[in-house]
C-alpha cells in the first residue's frame, strides 16, 4: 500500500507539473508577435488616435466562455486561435468547454462556464430547443451570452430568446444558400449521381445545409444516391464510407461533404486516390482544411466553401463591446458573415498567407477599432459592413505587400 | 502471530483501505478543487449546480448496480436514456403528466427485453447491451424525426433542484434499503458472487438478472425524463455516452465490476459525486480543455489500479 500511495503521489506531482507547463496558447502567442510587427508599419498612422487616450487594453479583464464541439479540429481550432488573439489584444480571457455531445451537456457546459465567473458567453447551440434553458440559466445569473455560426428559426423561440435582456446577438452564415451552391457546382462540374457525407439529423448546421443542396438536386436532376451520417467521422472511416459508395455504385460521380473540418475531406480524397477516381468522382465540400491549395491543385476537389473561422469574432465583440459599457446596440443583433470560397490555386495560397495559417484575417489596431471603447465611431453597422466584407480578397487588400 | 491473526490483518488493512480510497479520494478532489477555483466549487450557487448536473448520473449509477453487483453490465443506458427522453417528449405534447410515466415503462419494456435476451437466448450481457444501445439509437433517430423534440414550457418546472434533491435522496435510501436489507440486494450480490453457488442455493437467478435490468432501464426512463425538462428537448443523441458515465462513476466509487459481495450502493454514489465534481472543477479551474481530458484519464487509472480488486478480475460474465 505504501508503494501506492507514494506512486499516487509521484503521479500527483508530475500531472501538476505539467499543468504548471501549459500555461498559455502558444499558437496565439507566436502569430500575435508576428502579427504585431507585420502590422504595426502599416496601420501605426491611421489607427494612432483610436486607442491613444485609452491604453491598450479594456478597463478590466471581461472572461469569455465559448461552448463549441472541439479547438481541436481545423475549423474549432482556426475560431480557438482567433479568439485568443483577439482576448490577448483586448486584455480579456478565454475559457472553452468542449464538453458538448448532447443537448444536456450542452447546458451543464454553460452552468459550468456561468460557475468558472465567466462575464459572458458564446454558445454553438446544437438546436434552437435548447436556447429558451439557456436564455433563462443566463438571465438568472445575469451572463450575457451570444450564438456563434446559429441562427434562431424556429419563431416561438426566437420570441423568447430576443425578450431575454442578456441574449446580445448572433453571427451566422447562410449554411441553405452555401448548400445549394455546392450542388449547384457539382451540377455544373456534370455530377449526376452524388453520395453525401453529413452529420445526423438534427445539427442545425448540417440540415440547414442539407436543405440547400436539396433544393439544388430538385432543380438541377441530382441524383442522391446514398449518404452517410455520423457525427464523429474519422479519415479512416470517411476513407471506409467513400470505398463502399464506389464499389455499390459504379454510376458514382460526385460527393459533397456537408461538414468536412475534422479530417473528413481528408478521408474522401484518400479513398479516391486510392481507386483512381481522383477527377473522376468530382468534390464538393464546406469547411477548410489544412493544404487546400495542394489537393485545389491536384484535381481532388472540385468547390470548397470555408474560411468562417472568424464567425464568433463578431459575436465575441457584441459581446465585449457591452461588457466594456459601450454596447453597440442596445436590442440584441444578427452578423451575417460570408463564407470564402476558393476557386483556384492562387485563392488557396493567399487565403493560408493572409488570413489562416501564419496570420489572422485581423490585425490587432482591426481588433481594436471593432470596440467602441478604443474606437467611439464603431457602430453596428460597422461591424456589419466589416463582416459582410470578408472575403480572402479582402484580407489581402488590408494586409497584402 | 498466528497465520490466521496475519491473515486476518491483511486482509482488514487492504480491504479496509481499498474500501475508504473512494472516500478519500472524493474529499481530496473537494479540497483540490476548493483551493485551485478560489472557494467556487463549495459555493452555494455551484453546489446547486453539481447536485443539477449530477442528478442523473447518480440515479442511473444507483440502479445500475443492481446489475454490476450481479458481476453484469448494461451499456445501453446511454440509448435507453435517448429512447425515452425522446419518447417521453413526444407523449408530453399531446398529455405533459403522463411524460413521465411513458418514459419509465418505455424504459421498463426494454429493459425486460435485454434480461430476457441475456436469459433465454444465453447471449452474453455485454452482446445484447451493446445490440441494444445500436438498436435503439437507430429507433431513436427514427422515432425523433432525425431531429429533436421540444417539449412544452410548462414542463420546464420540473427541472426544480429540491424536487431533484427529494428523487435523489429517496432512490438512495431506497436502494440501500433494497441492497442492504431485502433479498433482492443479497441475491444480487450472490450472483455475483458465484452464479452456480447461488443457483444452488435456490435463488433464482433468471429472475434477478431480468429484474436488474428492468430496474436500470425503468430508471434511465425516469433520468431520460429530467434530461428532457433539462434541456427543454429531446434528441438523436440525448444520453450519448451516459453508460460510459456511469461505469467511470462506479469504478471512481470502487465498485467492483466482476460484482460480489462487496458492492455497495455508496460506491455509486461517491463516485457520481466524484466524476461531477471533476467536470464542474475542472470548469471553474478555467483549466486548458485539451488538458482535462488527459487529466480525467490519469485520475480514472489511478482510481481503477488503487481500487480494483485484481484478485477477482473477471469483468463480465
Amino acid at each position: 500500500m505504501k508503494k501506492k500511495v507514494i506512486s499516487l503521489l509521484l503521479c500527483a506531482a508530475l500531472t501538476l507539473g505539467l499543468l504548471a507547463g501549459c500555461g498559455s496558447s502558444g499558437a496565439a502567442d507566436t502569430k500575435q508577435e508576428d502579427q504585431q510587427s507585420e502590422a504595426a508599419p502599416e496601420s501605426a498612422g491611421e489607427d494612432a488616435t483610436v486607442a491613444e487616450a485609452m491604453g491598450d487594453k479594456l478597463p478590466e479583464k471581461f472572461k469569455i466562455g465559448v461552448v463549441i464541439w472541439s479547438t481541436v479540429d481545423d475549423l474549432g481550432r482556426a475560431s480557438a486561435e482567433m479568439l485568443d488573439y483577439a482576448s490577448d489584444v483586448l486584455g480579456c480571457e478565454m475559457v472553452y468547454n468542449t464538453n458538448i455531445s448532447s443537448p444536456e451537456s450542452q447546458i451543464t457546459a454553460t452552468e459550468n462556464l456561468i460557475a468558472a465567473d465567466c462575464d459572458a458567453v458564446a454558445i454553438c447551440n446544437y438546436s434552437d430547443d435548447i436556447l429558451p434553458k439557456i436564455a433563462k440559466i443566463c438571465e438568472e445569473n445575469e451572463v450575457y451570452f451570444t450564438l456563434i455560426w446559429r441562427s434562431i428559426a424556429d419563431p416561438e423561440v426566437k420570441e423568447i430568446v430576443e425578450s431575454c435582456p442578456y441574449y446580445l446577438g448572433n453571427t451566422c452564415e447562410d449554411e441553405e444558400k452555401i448548400g445549394y451552391r455546392m450542388g449547384k457546382s457539382l451540377h455544373e462540374k456534370g455530377c449526376k449521381n452524388v453520395a453525401v457525407i453529413t452529420m445526423e439529423k438534427g445539427d442545425a448546421t448540417a440540415d440547414a445545409r442539407d436543405r440547400g443542396f436539396e433544393k439544388a438536386c430538385e432543380e438541377f436532376g441530382i441524383n442522391r444516391i446514398s449518404e452517410v451520417r455520423n457525427n464523429t467521422l474519422t479519415a479512416e472511416e470517411t476513407t471506409k464510407a467513400v470505398e463502399n459508395f464506389i464499389a455499390s455504385f459504379p454510376e458514382l460521380d460526385g460527393i459533397f461533404v456537408i461538414g468536412g473540418s475534422n479530417t473528413i475531406l481528408e478521408g474522401v480524397i484518400q479513398a479516391l486516390a486510392l481507386h483512381e477516381k481522383t477527377g473522376e468522382v468530382k468534390v464538393a465540400c464546406i469547411d477548410f482544411v489544412s493544404g487546400l491549395d495542394k489537393y485545389i491543385e491536384e484535381g481532388s476537389i472540385d468547390a470548397i466553401s470555408g474560411g468562417h473561422f472568424v464567425d464568433p469574432l463578431f459575436s465575441y465583440m457584441l459581446m465585449v463591446n457591452k461588457l466594456a459599457g459601450t454596447p453597440l446596440s442596445e436590442t440584441c443583433e444578427t452578423v451575417n458573415l460570408n463564407f470564402v470560397n476558393l476557386e483556384s490555386v492562387e485563392d488557396a495560397v493567399n487565403y493560408y498567407t493572409y488570413v489562416e495559417g501564419d496570420t489572422f484575417p485581423y490585425n490587432e489596431e482591426e481588433i481594436r477599432s471593432m470596440v467602441k471603447y478604443f474606437n467611439p465611431d464603431m457602430t453596428i453597422d460597422k461591424l456589419r459592413e466589416i463582416a459582410d466584407a470578408y472575403s480572402v480578397d479582402d484580407v489581402v487588400e488590408r494586409h497584402g505587400e | 502471530m498466528s497465520d490466521f491473526a496475519l491473515n486476518k490483518k491483511g486482509v482488514f488493512s487492504s480491504d479496509k483501505i481499498r474500501e475508504i480510497i473512494p472516500f478519500i479520494s472524493l474529499i481530496l478532489v473537494i479540497i483540490f478543487f476548493q483551493i485551485v477555483t478560489g472557494g467556487i466549487l463549495l459555493s452555494f450557487r455551484n453546489l446547486k449546480l453539481i447536485l443539477n448536473q449530477s442528478f442523473v448520473l447518480m440515479v442511473g449509477s444507483v440502479a445500475s448496480s443492481f446489475i454490476v453487483a450481479q458481476g453484469d453490465v448494461d451499456f445501453s443506458m446511454g440509448s435507453m436514456v435517448g429512447i425515452t427522453a425522446v419518447c417521453a417528449a413526444w407523449v408530453s405534447q399531446v398529455c405533459a403528466p403522463l411524460a413521465l410515466p411513458a418514459g419509465m415503462l418505455i424504459g421498463l419494456f426494454f429493459g425486460i427485453i435485454n434480461g430476457v435476451l441475456y436469459v433465454k437466448c444465453r447471449i452474453p450481457s455485454f452482446v445484447v447491451t451493446l445490440s441494444m444501445l445500436m438498436v435503439l439509437r437507430g429507433l431513436t433517430v427514427f422515432i425523433s424525426a432525425g431531429g429533436s423534440v421540444s417539449v412544452p414550457f410548462s414542463l420546464y418546472d420540473w427541472d426544480n433542484t429540491g424536487l431533484k434533491l427529494f428523487i435523489v435522496i429517496a432512490v438512495i435510501l431506497s436502494a440501500i434499503f433494497a441492497f442492504n436489507y431485502t433479498k433482492i440486494g443479497k441475491w444480487c450480490k450472490a450472483i455475483g458472487s458465484g452464479v452456480t453457488a447461488a443457483y444452488q442455493s435456490g435463488v433464482p437467478v433468471n429472475k434477478m438478472r431480468i429484474f436488474g435490468y428492468a430496474l436500470s432501464a425503468a430508471m434511465c426512463g425516469l433520468c431520460g425524463f429530467f434530461n428532457m425538462v433539462r434541456a427543454g428537448s429531446a434528441a438523436t443523441n440525448t444520453g450519448n455516452f451516459f453508460e460510459t458515465d456511469v461505469l467511470i462513476a462506479l469504478v471512481l466509487g470502487g465498485m467492483p465490476l466482476s460484482g460480489g459481495s462487496t458492492s455497495k450502493i455508496r460506491c455509486a454514489v461517491i463516485g457520481s459525486l466524484t466524476l461531477a465534481i471533476l467536470v464542474n472543477g475542472f470548469a471553474c479551474w478555467s483549466i486548458n480543455e485539451k488538458l482535462q481530458q488527459g487529466i480525467k484519464g490519469v485520475i480514472f487509472l489511478i482510481a481503477v489500479w488503487l481500487t480494483f480488486d485484481k484478485k477477482n478480475n473477471q469483468l463480465i460474465k
